[in-house]
């Protein structure tokens, strides 16, 4: 990751503060770990190697996890946190209700309507 | 006969609310999205391509999912995997913190809350001084254990069991152990 240093220090990112803030340890082992610095071909290449060797079971393993993790950060090095990326509207969802709602009612009235009337003939008989 | 005329006018008096109701219900609901102003996009951080956004002043990088102008003032997004936590985790809420800051500075506006959108709901942070003290805190921190790494002694096993590094860390290690840890 290219960082700029200056008297108040290197750029740090607002990603990288969350995890410090997740487990300070868990930050500096992304800084200082061997593969932190490798590019995504390697850490491709080393998962790779961990399939064939384990196997189906190879999700079990913390390595591959540890991989997994760092993969995702040399796919975007500004955010050590996956973040989903998704376009939606900032305006209210609102079911839609508008007519459906009418027809539900009417049902449901129609069903009382019809419950009543039941209940008046039996009472009448 | 008369029970018959008296079942109709019931039956009609419930159709006849019903879609009052119905259609009240829904015209009310046409004024409030007609009568709440569209909101302002000022940054979209899921663009491609969207550039970080910097604060210069404190060398903090950002890049939230959407900043927007709306009625309450400027809005700042960060997007969330799965379902809502009941409360926002501390790290989210000095990220949105630290976005918000970044946002002020770089953009030059005033920020009025964040808000952590997940999946099935929102988490609305409104940003008081007490957030934007903690993030700078928070920032300082980090700056300290630059270079020469944090002096952490324990770590809430939760944190360890969803943490990849647990089987090189000498508290992961306790706090989650795992065949390979085990076995040295």
């Amino acid at each position: 990751m290219p960082e700029q240093q200056t008297a108040l220090g290197r750029l740090a990112t607002t990603a990288e503060l969350a995890r410090f803030e997740t487990c300070r340890l868990a930050w500096w082992y992304d800084h200082t770990h061997p593969l932190a610095q490798a590019t995504q071909k390697e850490i491709m290449r080393r998962l790779e190697i961990f399939e064939a060797v384990y196997g189906p079971g190879v999700r079990d393993l913390p390595e591959y996890h540890l991989l997994t993790h760092l993969r995702e950060q040399a796919k975007d090095p500004s955010s050590a946190a996956v973040v989903v990326k998704r376009s939606e509207s900032l305006r209210p969802r609102h079911a839609p209700r508008g007519l459906l709602g009418c027809v539900v009612l009417a049902t449901m009235v129609i069903v009382a309507l019809v419950v009543v009337g039941i209940a008046l003939s039996a009472l009448r008989l | 006969m008369t029970v018959d005329v008296l079942a109709l006018i019931i039956a009609a008096a419930f159709v006849v609310a019903g879609l009052i109701v119905a259609l009240t219900t829904n015209d009310a609901r046409r004024k409030a999205d007609v009568a709440q102003p569209a909101a302002t996009t000022l940054y979209d951080g899921t663009a491609a391509g969207a550039p970080p956004l910097v604060a210069h002043t404190i060398m903090l990088q950002g890049q939230p999912d959407n900043v927007t102008r709306t009625a309450d003032g400027v809005v700042v997004t960060l997007l969330r995997k799965g379902l809502a936590p009941p409360v926002a985790t501390p790290a989210d809420v000095v990220q949105i913190a630290a976005e918000m800051i970044v946002v002020e500075e770089s953009l030059g506006v005033k920020v009025s809350r964040g808000e952590l959108r997940y999946q099935d709901r929102s988490l609305r942070i409104p940003f008081v001084p007490a957030l934007r003290a903690l993030a700078l805190q928070r920032l300082a921190d980090l700056r300290a254990c630059d270079g020469r790494g944090p002096n952490l002694t324990r770590q809430d096993p939760i944190v360890c069991r969803a943490c990849a590094y647990r089987a090189m860390c000498a508290i992961g290690r306790v706090n989650a152990p795992t065949p390979h840890s085990v076995l040295g």
